[in-house]
């Protein structure tokens, strides 16, 4: 539908094994997400951030 | 953010955050994220590490939840902090149309000695009449423009223009997306506060970053203390 939508007001597309395809790895990635947290799979990353008038770290 | 899945090894920030945004998980992921980054300043601090400024990306779909400052109010009251800044990150976006629950949202943030920057500042939308009203201390110029800064004149017309009226406006201006010393000497030249990208550093574990600030010296480590501003009450 989306797909359709994006292509402009009365196009139509033929729904696709590569649709379906996307559509379930989606959905698979939507599940394990939810469970990233407790899974303890996320972490944060710091990029840093310099003062320019002195040259040292300042931020992340 | 990093995540990485038992299968699937990393995966993209992007797609994993705009899945976050659409599904709702994102209000989880905003608030695991903020405990972590409370926890590694409150870490910081018992190391007597030097710590920088913490910059926390809050996208509009958690600012606009019912429960967002109560679950900050909460979340903060859990660390001692004292004394360090924190930020939160927004895009320009949230301000589409003139919002007074925004406004209010947003200085009742200030209120809780968070500042707030605008993210990919130029990207998006932002009215020079928004601009005036908004309580955010920081302009974060999206890397964009930065990019062709040394080759496209009016790129670097954009980036001289942004400075110059983010230090009227008495704003901190981050540049995003450094990669070469010639973009970084221009910046320096235009009167650009501070600067972020791959030049300076990629994103790193915790541990890579104290390393990196350990290398540095004490002296200059305790100017940039003092160039920082509010601090979390």
């Amino acid at each position: 539908m989306d797909n359709a939508k994006q292509r402009g007001r009365g196009k139509y597309v033929y729904f696709s094994e590569s649709m379906q395809d996307d559509i379930r790895e989606k959905s698979s990635l939507e599940t394990d997400l939810f469970r990233s947290i407790e899974r303890n799979e996320i972490s944060l990353m710091y990029q840093p951030q310099i003062d320019l008038s002195t040259g040292q770290v300042s931020g992340v | 953010m990093r995540w990485y899945n038992a299968e699937k090894s990393a995966i993209d920030p992007e797609q994993f955050i705009s899945y976050a945004e659409e599904n709702g998980f994102i209000i989880q992921l905003g608030k695991w994220d903020m405990q972590e980054a409370l926890k590694q300043c409150e870490k910081w601090k018992v190391e007597h590490q030097i710590i920088p400024r913490i910059a926390i990306n809050v996208s509009a779909r958690q600012l606009h939840d019912e429960s967002f400052l109560a679950d900050v109010e909460e979340i903060f009251s859990n660390f001692n902090i004292n004394g360090t800044t924190i930020e939160f990150e927004i895009t320009e976006n949230l301000f589409l149309g003139d919002d007074q629950h925004t406004l209010d949202l947003l200085s009742n943030i200030n209120c809780m000695g968070i500042e707030l920057a605008i993210d990919d500042f130029g990207k998006g939308y932002s009215s020079l009449r928004s601009l005036k009203k908004l309580p955010v201390q920081t302009f974060k110029i999206d890397k964009l423009f930065v990019k062709d800064i040394v080759t496209d004149s009016d790129s670097l017309a954009i980036v001289r223009a942004i400075i110059a009226l983010g230090r009227e406006l008495n704003k901190e201006i981050i540049v995003e997306g450094v990669e070469t010393a010639e973009q970084l000497d221009i910046l320096r030249g235009l009167g650009c506060h501070h600067a972020q990208g791959y030049y300076i550093g990629r994103p790193g574990s915790a541990q890579e970053l104290t390393k990196m600030m350990n290398s540095t010296s004490q002296l200059n480590n305790a100017r940039t203390i003092m160039s920082s501003s509010i601090g979390i009450k």
